[in-house]
C-alpha cells in the first residue's frame, strides 16, 4: 500500500491542477452524507412527506435554519476576511521592494511608508541617500517625505520615477514637471487644474496656515493602486523641502530641477528612501549591505509576511471558536429535532401503522435534518459572503487598502465538512425516531 | 379479493405488569366479511384490532391469513404484510394537513415499490371518486370537514388493493349526518370491491350495518351476533 500510494497515487494527485485537487476535496469532503443520502432513500420518495413537516413547523424551522446559516457565515467570513485582509495589505504593498530607514520599528515604519499612517521618524542624510542611488545594483531610489497634508489627504514628497512606479501610466493629466506641481490618487477629492495649500502636519493636529502662500497645481491623477496611495497626494519631495525652508536639495544652479540627482551636501533628509532594483537577487544584497547601526534595510512584504502570520494565528483561534459554534449549535439543532420528532410522533406512528417500512421513517427524519442543515449552510455561504462584502468595503472605505471579498476552496471545504459531519450526526434523531412506540404515540 | 380468511386462536396479549388485556379463543372471518367489535371502553376492543394488524406484541396464539401467521413474524415483515394486505382507518383520521386530499389518500406511493405509483394514484382517485370527494381531491386537507377527512382517511386505506380493512372508531369525530353517510358509503365499498372490515365503534348505527358484531368485556369476547 505505501509503495501503491507513493508511486502511484501520490504523483496521479500532483499532477491535477490545484482547483481539480480542490474539487476533489471537496467530493470527498461531501461524499459520507451523498452515500448515506443514496442509501437511505433509494427506491423511496419521502419528499412529499418532508416537504409537509418542513411546512407543518415552518418558523420553527426557520430558526434552525438561520441558526445553521450563522454559524456557518462565521466560520465563512473569517476564513473569507481574513484571505481578503491578507490579499488586500500584499497588494497594497506589492510596489515596495525594499525600503531603508533609520533604525526603529518596522512595523512603524511600513504603516507609515507603505500605509501611510504618518507617524514621526528620523531622517537619513544626503551621504547615505548617495550611496544608495549611486549603487550599482539600484535602478532607482526614491525618498518618500510625509508629514504634511490637505483635507485628510496626506501630501507625499518623492521622485517622479516613484510615481511611476507606483501607478504606471496617469490615469489623467500628466507627471509633475516642477517644483509646485502636484498629482493625485484615485481617491482625491480634487480636479485637475485645482490649486492647494497643504497643512503642516497631519489629522487633528495639522497647522492650516504654516505652509500659506506655498500653493501647488493638480497636474495629473493617477490611477487606482488599490492601496492607501489612492488617497494620496504626490507632489516633488524639493517642494516638500522648500516649503519646510530646506532648499531643494539641488546647488543653484539646478534648483528649478525635479528629482535626482541630489546634492548629498545640500540634501535636507528623508523619512524613507525605497529602493527599486532590477534583479530580485540585489535586494537581498542591498538589506545586508544598508543594515546598519544608523540605517535599518527591509522588506516591507517579510514584516507584513510576520504580520499576516500573527493575523493567521488570531484567525486559526477565531477559526477554532467558529468551529465550536458551529458543533453547539448543531448540537442544539439537533436536539431541537429530537423534540421536533416527538411532535411528529403521530404521523411517523400512522406511517408505521399503515406498513411503511422504517427505512422509510428513517429516511423522512434524516431527510427532514438534511434539509434543513444543506439550506442553512447554503444560506451561511451566501451569509458570510454578504457580510464580508459589507466589511470588505468598510475596510477599503477607511484604510484605503483594497480588500475584497470573495469565496474560495477552504470555505467550501469546512462547510462541506460541517455539512457531512452534522449531517451523518442527523441519523441519531431518526434512529429515535424509529424506537418510539407506535401504539401509544398512535393513541396520543 | 382474497380467499382467504383471517382466524384467530387462543391469542392472548399482556400489558404492563403482566395485566391480561385480551384473551380469545378463536375468531374466524370469513374473507368479504364485515364484523363490528364493540364493548365499554378499555374492554380491549382496540387491543385486538391492533393485534390483527401485528402493531402489539402478542404473548400467545396465533393470528393465521391464509398459511401466514403474522403474529410469529418478525417487526419488518408484519410491516410489510399490512403494507400489502391491510388498510387502516383511525378515529382522528391522521392525515397531512399540508398535503391535498390526493396525496394524502396516495401516500403509499412514497413506499410501495410492487405497485406502480400511477397505479396507485389512479386508485386513490377512483377511490376517491366513489366517496364522491373527487372534486375536493386537490385541495388541501386544512379546509375539509370531519366527514371529507374520513373519505380521504379511508381511500388511503383502500388505495394500495389490501384485503382487509381495520377500523378504529371511524365515525367517533362525526356527527350523525356525516356518520351515517359515511357508513353507508364505506360499507358499500367494501361490498363492492368485496373486502373484509373489522371496525371497532361505540356506533350503533355502524354494527346495524355489519355482517357481524362481536361483543368484548374484560378482554373477553362475551357475545357474537349476526345481522344476516
Amino acid at each position: 500500500m505505501p509503495d501503491i500510494y507513493y508511486d502511484r497515487l501520490l504523483p496521479l494527485w500532483e499532477a491535477l491542477s490545484p482547483d481539480m485537487q480542490d474539487g476533489l476535496l471537496l467530493l470527498f469532503s461531501i461524499l459520507p452524507c451523498l452515500m448515506v443520502g443514496f442509501i437511505v432513500t433509494r427506491g423511496l420518495k419521502p419528499f412529499t412527506l418532508v416537504k409537509a413537516m418542513l411546512w407543518q413547523f415552518r418558523w420553527t424551522n426557520l430558526v434552525f435554519v438561520g441558526l445553521i446559516a450563522v454559524s456557518v457565515a462565521l466560520g465563512v467570513g473569517l476564513i473569507a476576511q481574513e484571505r481578503g485582509l491578507r490579499r488586500g495589505t500584499a497588494k497594497a504593498a506589492e510596489k515596495f521592494d525594499l525600503i531603508i530607514a533609520s533604525p526603529g520599528s518596522e512595523i512603524s515604519n511600513v504603516m507609515a511608508t507603505v500605509y501611510l499612517q504618518a507617524s514621526d521618524m528620523p531622517l537619513l542624510d544626503g551621504k547615505l541617500y548617495d550611496e544608495i542611488a549611486n549603487h550599482d545594483q539600484v535602478a532607482f531610489a526614491a525618498p518618500i517625505a510625509f508629514g504634511d497634508s490637505f483635507a485628510g489627504h496626506p501630501v507625499i514628497g518623492t521622485t517622479p520615477e516613484f510615481m511611476a512606479h507606483l501607478s504606471g501610466d496617469l490615469g489623467e493629466g500628466k507627471a509633475f514637471a516642477s517644483h509646485f506641481e502636484a498629482v493625485i490618487g484615485s481617491n482625491v477629492d480634487l480636479d485637475v487644474g485645482d490649486r492647494f495649500t497643504p497643512a503642516h502636519g497631519v489629522g487633528d493636529s495639522a497647522d492650516a496656515g504654516a505652509h500659506d502662500g506655498d500653493v501647488f497645481k493638480v497636474v495629473g491623477r493617477m490611477r487606482k493602486t488599490g492601496s492607501p496611495w489612492d488617497k494620496a497626494i504626490l507632489v516633488p519631495v524639493e517642494a516638500v523641502w522648500l516649503v519646510h525652508g530646506l532648499g531643494t536639495g539641488h546647488r543653484q544652479a539646478r534648483s528649478g530641477q525635479v528629482g535626482p540627482p541630489f546634492d548629498p551636501e545640500l540634501f535636507p533628509g528623508t523619512p524613507a528612501i525605497l529602493v527599486h532594483a532590477d534583479q530580485l537577487w540585489a535586494n537581498y544584497a542591498l538589506k545586508s549591505e544598508f543594515s546598519r547601526p544608523n540605517s535599518m534595510a527591509y522588506f516591507p512584504g517579510a514584516v507584513l509576511s510576520q504580520l499576516h502570520g500573527l493575523l493567521g494565528d488570531v484567525r486559526q483561534v477565531m477559526s477554532v471558536m467558529a468551529v465550536i459554534t458551529q458543533v453547539l449549535v448543531t448540537a442544539g439543532v439537533l436536539t431541537g429535532l429530537v423534540i421536533l420528532t416527538r411532535l411528529f410522533s403521530r404521523r411517523l406512528a400512522l406511517l408505521r401503522a399503515v406498513g411503511a417500512p422504517r427505512r422509510f421513517l428513517f429516511a423522512i427524519v434524516w431527510s427532514f435534518a438534511a434539509t434543513l442543515i444543506g439550506s442553512g449552510a447554503l444560506l451561511g455561504i451566501l451569509l458570510g459572503f454578504a457580510t464580508t462584502s459589507v466589511i470588505s468595503g468598510i475596510v477599503s472605505e477607511r484604510t484605503d487598502i483594497l480588500v475584497e471579498a470573495s469565496l474560495s476552496w477552504p470555505e467550501f471545504h469546512l462547510v462541506a465538512l460541517f455539512v457531512s459531519f452534522t449531517i451523518l450526526l442527523a441519523m441519531f434523531p431518526a434512529f429515535l425516531a424509529l424506537r418510539r412506540p407506535v401504539v401509544a404515540d398512535l393513541r396520543t | 379479493m382474497s380467499d382467504f380468511a383471517l382466524v384467530v386462536r387462543d391469542l392472548s396479549i399482556v400489558g404492563d405488569s403482566e395485566r391480561l388485556l385480551l384473551s380469545l379463543d378463536v375468531l374466524t372471518v370469513s374473507p368479504g366479511e364485515t364484523i363490528g367489535i364493540r364493548g365499554p371502553s378499555g374492554a380491549g376492543k382496540s387491543t385486538l384490532l391492533f393485534a390483527l394488524a401485528g402493531l402489539v406484541k402478542v404473548k400467545s396464539g396465533s393470528v393465521h391469513w391464509g398459511d401466514c401467521n403474522f403474529a410469529s413474524l418478525n417487526e419488518e415483515a408484519r410491516s410489510r404484510f399490512r403494507r400489502h394486505h391491510i388498510g387502516m382507518i383511525f378515529q382522528d383520521f391522521l392525515l397531512f394537513e399540508e398535503l391535498d386530499a390526493l396525496s394524502n389518500a396516495a401516500i403509499a406511493t412514497g413506499y410501495i415499490r410492487s405497485i406502480s405509483q400511477n397505479d396507485l394514484r389512479k386508485n386513490a382517485a377512483d377511490v376517491l371518486e366513489k366517496l364522491k370527494v373527487r372534486d375536493i381531491a386537490n385541495r388541501t386537507i386544512a379546509s375539509f370537514s370531519g366527514g371529507e377527512r374520513q373519505r380521504v382517511a379511508i381511500a388511503r386505506a383502500l388505495a394500495h388493493d389490501p384485503a382487509i380493512i381495520l377500523a378504529d372508531e371511524p365515525t367517533a369525530s362525526l356527527d350523525r349526518v356525516a356518520a351515517d353517510a359515511l357508513i353507508d358509503d364505506l360499507v358499500a365499498l367494501v361490498r363492492a370491491e368485496n373486502k373484509t372490515l373489522i371496525a371497532v365503534s361505540h356506533d350503533g348505527h355502524l354494527h346495524e350495518k355489519m355482517d357481524r358484531v362481536i361483543e368484548i368485556v374484560d378482554g373477553q369476547m362475551v357475545r357474537e351476533v349476526s345481522n344476516a
